[in-house]
């Protein structure tokens, strides 16, 4: 102190300032401290604590130290800006407004302050103001990429959208390689829901400037919602690489966590695990990445890890919706999980969703008019969603109902495309809070369907703010009661909810006649192979469901079966099974239950005709339980195999039961797990049986409720109209 | 250094501009180029590009400037020549085209995409021999190049060699069987040569291989409906709405087949795809069908004539007047106009070919009789009221756009089977009406049912397609 106290003040702050740089921080700060109490009047000093406290997060400190610079001098501007973002940040909105107004008007040439001006003006709802201050930033820095995505940012939140892209277009005409306006409209087009036209100007973007991270993280975004999985990773990669140098610990959790769901959407399960739990170990149980490694667990077969993550994840934050789907997600493929459990998972859940003040919808009228009808779902597409739903949808009266899509779009999928033939319009829905159920209201819809429940980018969560009178549930993550107090009607069948099980749903049942959906065989499917055994001499059992679905319990089963039919083999067939590890893990599990490992046979995915093509190798498909197949079952017995299958007391366990009952094999489902052996046992041992079968199967399902479209329209038509009826008639006694 | 760098960030927008051109996104492609030109120096490869854009966008004298300043640089270049051979051809310069293309196959002799395209050429030149042996060399050297099997199976089709086009196109499948434009090919010659039982065996080998395509299973429904297998067609018809949804011509047969809820009148971009594709061989067509439409027209307005001492019969409207052929039965009669109207340009060209007519409109016959302020002695409708199921608005817009004492003469199909009195979308994709609606629908329009003649309009598979000859009158304004 003595020493510093004869120096050169400049020269004791330079001092502290490399102090502070090589990392030593508290030689700095008592550097500065002594020269504060030497030189009170000089802002300089606290300028420099503020920001040291501010590098190290000490935000109280800093904020105090910023006040004290601007004691000193009230018109110093790094003091203003750097207080209001601090204010900003710490929810004191109008405090910080006014410091950045005032920064704005001492600095009119810092562009960061008009930004920041923005972001504050931003946060209190006045976005055609914010627009204005962002405008300014960018006039100041036009080089800037982030002031250009804010201006855009306000500009949608302003309800200006369109016009912002006519603003941005006229600027590209004039300036085609402007790395900040392709940034803003790939932003922009996003939001409109023109994709292509997003990714196209972010990779333009990233093309004319590969060091800019934020064109080229938004890019890896819009891949992911685009389904180019392999592309978004290679984003994700390059982003996370021009971060590494950034301080942001946010953003590269961001990115880092998003990577992870990348690699769950490309099946790469265990490389997002160890990717999920290191990041976990550095910091912490972020809802997000629990959530992610939940799923993950649940996709190799590891069920009740994924469960116990998920509720690691509620009693983090015992609110958190997020959290509460994943438990949902999870408890579906627990072999533990029974009908009242899962409903009361999913009830709370259902209560976790926010809710907004909103007005009160018209009340049904006029039972017999032609109604308009949402399908909610972001899998209108090539998905079991579709491929389940899209026939029943082409067959309903036109003069009755007029079907409004909601939800993303998929390009040149062809189910997609057929969906788009068959909606008056299609909604992408944007914005945040209040406003996408306000969006949603706006198309004054009389009912809604939820086509994608909790399932990846589901929309179901949205009907907590009711978007239309009556709201039903059906295909789409439907493995059981959504539990949402708002879901008025849930569409399922005799044999899927059999009388006496309504307690186990929080909605009203509407039973179609025969099955709950209809299936839409593909129009490349191969033809039927002959029987396999014929040609191998021994049986084949297969599985081609998601692993998800297969559990301990399940693995015991077929190993007893395998092991009581004498040469049989057994072909597991899923994405999962592309792994090394996974697929060792899988054959080491029928080894436990002593089956050798050479009759095993795993297979990893294939393109979809080459997976219906490999039916040709195996002769009867077992059912996992307690999940059991959906559209898989539907395509194993289009392809000529019969299904052996249990059905349990959740809706999931009970698809395989519903679909084989309507085409006429009701002696193919088993009671108990007894019955599910022995039959399959049996069934093994009778060639010319099942070589009969095989050859009926097509047309016997090709003439079935399950593959009649005009008759299941009809009825679904009846189920809607019949729920409507009933909304009309229950208006009009209360 | 900064060459390297401006060279590097030349080279990836043009291969992002090349990977869009390529899946047909040209907005998006320009948009590249756009950038690239702002931000790099010019080169041929930005040249190339740019004119295959132009090329692909119908701009071919943009084209040309920017390869011809290339070629101008670049002598040496096969890729510009090739493409200048391109422009040059949908410029119908087709020795300019032969030139560069030969130019092409000189500096890159080992090329098959230049032997391929010289060939293509040669095809359009009409010097076939030469066409086969450049296409041959073609394949020969690359198997798997799907256009120039496609031509060379095209230019033994034109040389009269019908068992060598099939049996290039076998080899062809056999060569590159996942190629969906091959097959297509391979089945329109066949059902050309109305050899729909190849045409079938094609498709449903296709299909068997898994080239799932809309328009296969369009022509397998095609080839069973010609063949009278109605219900095999329908399943065809509902694979190719599934593959192609939003095609108006599928979605039109899938409701003539009944798999769809019905409409009111054939789409139009059916109508014009379907006429368009069928102008060259309408006539034929038509003729091999035992066409006996026209000449009943004819002999309608004779008796008219005669019965009603008529001098002339006015301005006469031809609604779907297609290639001219009712035009062709009448033009001697004594018109003071004959005005032709029709959805396809294509049949509209060779009417206006047959120099019978005083002129044309290219419309849909509802829209433009909605709001044409013009009035007609006589409206005629051959042939065309099998596209339209309800005929009520149709006929009150005809009665309006008649003068007072007007005729009305047209056709429809019949069913005298059905027990609907009302109109029928038929499997093979046309609409039979009743008498009784017909003559409901004239009524409420105002006009006179003067008769109502039962005639047989054609033959389809030898077997007669039964019609109605409708002749109606609008009140004369003494009346």
């Amino acid at each position: 102190m003595s020493e510093s106290a004869h120096l050169d003040p400049t020269a004791v702050l330079n001092r502290a300032i490399e102090a502070e740089h090589a990392g030593d921080r508290d030689a700095a700060r008592s550097l500065m401290r002594a020269m504060q109490q030497r030189l009170p009047f000089w802002d300089e000093i606290p300028l420099r604590l503020a920001e040291s406290f501010r590098a190290a997060g000490e935000t109280t400190e800093a904020i105090a130290a910023y006040e004290a610079v601007l004691d000193c001098n009230p018109k110093r501007p790094e003091a203003l800006l750097a207080l209001g973002v601090l204010r900003l940040a710490t929810g004191q909105v109008d405090l910080a407004e006014r410091l950045l107004i005032q920064c704005c008007g001492i600095a009119p040439d810092h562009p960061e302050a008009w930004d920041a001006l923005g972001a504050s003006l931003l946060l209190s709802h006045d976005p055609l103001a914010a627009e204005s201050a962002f405008a300014q930033a960018q006039l100041l820095a036009p080089d800037s990429v982030i002031f250009a995505l804010h201006r855009t940012e306000a500009a949608f939140a302003a309800g200006c959208g369109p016009e912002e892209v006519a603003r941005l277009e006229c600027i590209r005409q004039e300036d085609p390689a402007n790395v900040p306006v392709l940034a803003a409209l790939g932003e922009a087009y996003e939001r409109l829901g023109r994709r292509a036209e997003a990714i196209d100007d972010l990779t333009l973007a990233t093309m004319l400037r590969p060091d800019e991270v934020l064109p080229v993280a938004s890019l890896a975004q819009c891949l992911v919602r685009a389904n180019r999985m392999i592309e978004a990773l290679a984003a994700f990669d390059r982003a996370i690489t021009l971060t590494q140098d950034q301080p942001s610990e946010r953003i590269t959790l961001e990115l880092r966590n998003n990577r992870a769901a990348t690699l769950l959407r490309l099946h790469r399960f265990r490389e997002a695990i160890n990717e999920l739990e290191s990041l976990i170990a550095q910091h912490g149980d972020h809802p997000g990445l629990l959530n992610n490694l939940a799923n993950a667990l649940v996709s190799l077969g590891r069920q009740h890890e994924g469960a116990a993550v998920a509720r690691r994840a509620i009693a983090n934050e015992p609110h958190s919706n997020l959290a509460w789907r994943s438990l949902c997600n999870a408890l579906p493929y627990c072999a533990d999980t029974d009908g009242a459990k899962l409903l009361a998972a999913t009830k709370t859940t259902g209560r976790q969703h926010p809710r907004h003040d909103l007005p009160r919808l018209p009340r049904p009228s006029d039972p017999q008019r032609r109604l308009r009808v949402g399908l909610l779902s972001p899998t209108l597409k090539t998905h079991p969603v579709g491929w389940l739903t899209i026939a029943g949808f082409e067959n309903l009266d036109p003069a009755a109902f007029e079907l409004h899509a909601i939800g993303a779009e998929h390009g040149a999928d062809p189910i997609y495309r057929r969906f788009r033939q068959l909606a008056a319009s299609w909604t992408i829905p944007s914005g945040l809070g209040a406003a996408v159920p306000t969006q949603i209201r706006a198309l004054d819809l009389d009912i809604v369907i939820d086509l994608g429940g909790y399932g990846d980018q589901g929309l179901m969560p949205l009907c907590a703010d009711r978007l239309a009178p009556l709201q039903i549930k059906w295909v789409g993550s439907q493995n059981h009661s959504t539990g949402l107090a708002e879901m008025d009607w849930f569409i399922t069948d005799h044999r899927e909810t059999p009388a006496g099980f309504e307690p186990l749903y929080s909605e009203r049942l509407l039973r179609l006649p025969d099955g709950y959906v209809c299936y839409s065989p593909p129009a490349y499917a191969p033809a039927v192979a002959s029987l396999p055994a014929l040609r191998t001499g021994a049986i084949t059992f297969g599985c081609f469901n998601n692993l998800a679905k297969v559990t301990p319990t399940t693995i015991a089963a077929w190993a007893a079966i395998l092991r009581a039919t004498p040469g049989s083999r057994f072909i597991m067939k899923c994405h999962q099974m592309s792994d090394p590890e996974t697929r060792d893990t899988f054959v080491a599990a029928f080894a436990h239950h002593g089956v050798d490992p050479t009759r095993i046979e795993p297979r990893g995915g294939s393109p979809h005709r080459t997976l219906l093509e490999q039916y040709g190798d195996v002769d009867i498909v077992l059912d996992p339980f307690p999940y059991a197949g959906g559209l898989t079952t539907c395509e194993a017995l289009w392809m000529g195999v019969p299904v052996i299958t249990m059905p349990g007391e959740i809706f999931a366990a009970r698809h395989s039961a519903s679909h084989l009952g309507n085409i006429g094999l009701d002696d193919w489902i088993a009671p108990d797990l007894a019955a599910y052996q022995t039959q399959a046992i049996a069934r093994a041992t009778d060639l010319p049986a099942l070589a009969a079968l095989r050859q009926s199967l097509r047309p016997r399902m090709k003439a079935s409720p399950l593959c009649d479209a005009p008759r299941f329209g009809h009825h679904l038509g009846a189920a809607l109209r019949n729920a409507w009826q009933t909304a009309c008639a229950e208006e009009h006694a209360a | 250094m900064q060459s390297t760098t401006q060279d590097r960030l030349a080279s990836t927008l043009i291969q992002q501009a090349n990977r869009l051109f390529t899946s047909g996104r040209f907005d998006a492609s320009r948009m590249v180029i756009a950038a690239l030109r702002r931000s790099t120096a010019a080169t041929s490869d930005a040249d190339h590009i740019e004119a295959r854009l132009c090329i692909a966008e119908g701009r071919l004298p943009d084209a040309l400037r920017l390869l011809d300043g290339a070629i101008g640089r670049t002598p040496a270049s096969p890729a510009l020549h090739l493409l200048r051979a391109e422009a040059r051809s949908r410029l119908d310069d087709h020795a300019g085209a032969a030139a560069d293309a030969a130019e092409a196959t000189l500096l890159a002799p080992e090329d098959s995409h230049a032997k391929a395209m010289l060939g293509l050429i040669m095809i359009e030149l009409g010097h076939l021999p030469d066409a086969v042996a450049c296409l041959h060399d073609a394949v020969q050297r690359t198997p798997t190049l799907g256009a120039a099997w496609r031509g060379l199976a095209e230019a033994m089709t034109r040389l009269g060699d019908s068992p060598a086009a099939a049996a290039v196109h076998d080899a062809a499948i056999a060569n590159i069987p996942h190629d969906a434009p091959l097959r297509l090919a391979a089945m329109m010659t066949a059902m050309r040569e109305r050899n729909f039982e190849r045409a079938l065996a094609l498709g449903l080998a296709a299909r068997q291989d898994g080239v799932a395509d809309a328009c296969i299973f369009g022509l397998l429904g095609h080839g069973c409906s010609k063949l009278g297998r109605h219900a095999e067609a329908a399943e065809h018809y509902q694979d190719a709405l599934r593959m192609a949804p939003e095609d108006p011509y599928v979605r039109h047969l899938v409701r003539a087949a009944g798999l769809l809820p019905d409409i009111e009148h054939a789409p139009l971009p059916y109508l014009e795809t379907v006429f368009d594709g069928y102008a060259d061989s309408f006539d034929q067509h038509l003729a091999d069908l035992g066409y006996q439409v026209p000449g009943a027209i004819r002999e309608t307005l004779d008796h008219l004539i005669e019965q009603n001492q008529i001098t002339t019969l006015g301005d006469v409207l031809d609604l779907g007047c297609g290639t001219g052929l009712v035009g062709s039965f009448i033009a001697d009669l004594p018109l003071t106009s004959l005005i032709g109207i029709d959805i396809s340009e294509n049949m509209i060209a060779k009417a206006r070919a047959k120099g019978l007519y005083t002129d044309f409109v290219v419309a849909d016959i509802a829209a433009y009789l909605n709001t044409t302020p013009a009035r007609w002695n006589v409206v005629l409708g051959g042939d065309v009221l099998c596209y339209r199921g309800a005929l009520d608005s149709l006929f009150t817009s005809a009665a309006t756009a008649l003068r007072p004492g007007g005729w009305l003469i047209c056709t429809v199909e019949h069913d005298p089977t059905a027990l609907n009195p009302g109109w029928r979308l038929e499997a093979q994709g046309r609409y039979t009406h009743h008498a009784d609606y017909v003559a409901a629908c004239l009524t409420s329009a105002g006009l006179q049912t003067i008769e109502l003649r039962p005639e047989t309009l054609r033959y389809e598979g030898g077997a007669p397609v039964d019609g109605l000859i409708i002749t109606a009158r609008k009140a004369s304004a003494d009346v």
